[in-house]
């Protein structure tokens, strides 16, 4: 059985309509009139121990909703989790000692004390033997660099200092699933690749299973083998990393600087699978479709025809594929409602 | 037991960094014992005692009563209200221990804070100038605390109640002067509950609210006979035990439906 085994979990949420205007208000405050949504609708998936899955999605697609089942804070409508076994929601506590969570919203760190009394508490919290948690102590200072910051009481620190101080915290338990909700908001560029350097790490030593929600793509890019793309509550997309790209990237565009460009002005650059973009005197931008044809066929044309100076070829990144797949997974849904 | 120690603690980390604001706190406390000192004062002018109490036994109700019932602006309802309210209560939950754990140490701490370092040095202060009766023998005493420490448990689990109504309210400023306002009538905390009318003082000297000023400053002062006192305090642990597993129930249909705001 997989560490996390989820099947056919659905969340509805009741909310009750505001409506406008302030006799309709008044109105509603005595019948109020109650719609329901599928925040997540009939998800499933499984996932193994140790792997890094990135679980991306627009904004109210439902992602936080699906980890907050995940973690036990939100009870399932319908359908099933299971993590290592347990059902979250009902054996919450037991669950809680084996995961670690950051939410980018929100800090698990005492508001008024220094960090350290903190992750003190926390060490007496989980049950952390003392060795162990100076070595962990000593291991996440370094990495997120907080050596200066765990004097300091938390209201006192910056966004970052707390996302850092809160990452920090997330690991000193020794966590066999971690859950990142928009880890890296509000962290500068340095932090940031050393937070991923950090969790790429501790996934490949420790075998901790990762989970990751971010809407900065590099953040995915360079954590997760693996990704499943929710919209509108359902999983559009669980692949591998790797073949998404492969599969939907199958445009790419390759640009030309030349000595002269013979086929500005004059006759057209034809070959199979490829199309002009766009020709100055010295350039030539053309997009090509790999299934008909390769990069190095291309260069070999156009070589005959002219010196090459400098070639630059771009694929879209997964940032843009993702896009794409959730605008035409609206389209479709769209038109579906119409009908 | 050391992971409440250490809440506990924490607690009181919390408390110092607001140290400024809590004397504040105190010096209302000790204005509010001084103009209920000067009321009564003047009522007792033309009488000699009231039902039984003589002026300085009055004062020593006035300031155990003032003192006790000042515990009933603070409490972990707001807080735990303002996670709900907030959405803080998600990250709560993930914590590895269960929530009435976390908020009773910090109700604990809290009221450990308050003896420390309001409760007894403003005893101590107002007896010293306005004068106040000793407990009425040691037996007494030893009851007066134990019922205090009883009473604790019973405001416990009423701030839970209400701090979770904020569950429905999504507001909690309502809920938290109506609860405090409400405790202090009830629990004799303004005035001794023998001032209300016959019928009605008869029902609230066995409401739960009475075990938090009424029945500890009364035992304070001798006026209960032993199994007088004996009844009332089991009285007490027949509350704490009912609006526990109320507390409970209410807690388990709630957490069902929490919608964790934003994020």
């Amino acid at each position: 059985m997989s560490q996390i085994q989820v099947e056919h979990l659905v969340k509805e949420y009741k909310r009750k309509k505001n409506p406008e205007g302030l006799i309709a208000s008044a109105k509603s405050m005595f019948r109020p009139e109650i719609e329901t949504m599928q925040a997540v609708d009939n998800v499933n998936f499984a996932i193994e121990k140790g792997e890094a899955v990135g679980y991306v999605g627009p904004n109210g697609s439902g992602k936080s909703t699906t980890i907050k089942m995940l973690c036990g804070i939100l009870k399932p409508t319908t359908g099933s989790v299971r993590v290592n076994g347990l059902d979250p929601f009902h054996d919450r506590m037991k669950n809680n000692k084996n995961i670690g969570v950051v939410f980018g919203n929100r800090s698990v760190l005492w508001w008024d004390v220094p960090v350290i009394e903190s992750f003190r508490l926390f060490q007496t919290l989980y049950e952390i033997p003392e060795k162990r948690f100076k070595e962990n102590l000593e291991k996440f200072t370094e990495i997120m660099d907080i050596a200066p910051l765990l004097s300091v009481p938390e209201r006192q620190l910056s966004l970052g200092q707390k996302m850092r101080c809160n990452i920090a915290a997330a690991f000193l338990h020794d966590p066999q699933i971690v859950y990142l909700d928009e880890p890296t908001i509000g962290l500068d560029t340095e932090s940031k690749a050393s937070i991923r350097r950090c969790i790429s790490k501790i996934n490949e030593e420790e075998k901790t299973t990762f989970i990751i929600t971010s809407h900065d793509f590099q953040d995915i890019e360079s954590l997760c083998r693996r990704i499943i793309l929710i919209n509108h509550g359902k999983i559009v997309l669980d692949d591998n990393m790797q073949s998404v790209k492969q599969k939907f990237n199958q445009k790419k565009q390759i640009q030309f600087e030349m000595e002269q460009n013979p086929w500005h002005n004059g006759e057209e650059f034809i070959c199979q699978g490829v199309r002009v973009m766009g020709t100055t005197s010295h350039s030539l931008k053309l997009e090509y479709d790999l299934e008909q044809t390769d990069s190095m066929k291309i260069m070999t044309a156009v070589a005959k025809g002219s010196e090459i100076q400098d070639v630059n070829i771009s694929g879209r990144d997964i940032e843009e594929i993702i896009r794409d797949i959730i605008r035409k997974d609206n389209h479709i849904k769209r038109s579906s409602d119409v009908m | 037991m050391k992971k409440m120690k250490e809440l506990v603690r924490m607690t009181f980390l919390t408390k110092f960094a607001y140290m400024k604001a809590f004397w504040f706190n105190v010096l209302g406390t000790g204005a509010s014992i001084v103009i209920y000192y000067f009321l009564w004062q003047f009522v007792f002018q033309k009488q000699n005692s009231l039902n039984g109490f003589t002026m300085v036994q009055m004062t020593t109700y006035v300031i155990l009563s003032r003192i006790l019932s000042s515990q009933f602006g603070g409490g972990i309802n707001e807080e735990l209200s303002q996670w709900i309210y907030e959405g803080k209560i998600g990250v709560e939950l993930l914590r590895p221990i269960s929530l009435f754990f976390t908020l009773f140490a910090k109700r604990m701490g809290e009221f450990l804070f308050f003896l420390l370092f309001k409760g007894v040095p403003i005893s101590i202060l107002c007896f010293l100038i306005l004068g106040g009766t000793a407990p009425a023998g040691v037996l007494n005493f030893i009851l007066f605390v134990l019922s205090i420490f009883i009473s604790i448990v019973i405001m416990f689990f009423i701030e839970f109640m209400v701090g979770i109504c904020a569950f429905y309210t999504y507001g909690y400023h309502g809920l938290m002067f109506t609860k405090s306002a409400l405790l202090s009538i009830l629990s004799g905390g303004i005035v001794p509950i023998f001032l209300f009318p016959k019928g009605l003082a008869a029902v609230l000297t066995y409401m739960p609210f009475a075990g938090m000023v009424s029945v500890p400053v009364n035992i304070y002062l001798g006026k209960y006979v032993l199994a007088e006192s004996a009844k009332f305090m089991m009285l007490q642990i027949v509350w704490a035990l009912v609006l526990c597993l109320a507390a409970h129930l209410f807690y388990g249909h709630v957490i069902k439906k929490v919608v964790v705001q934003g994020g």
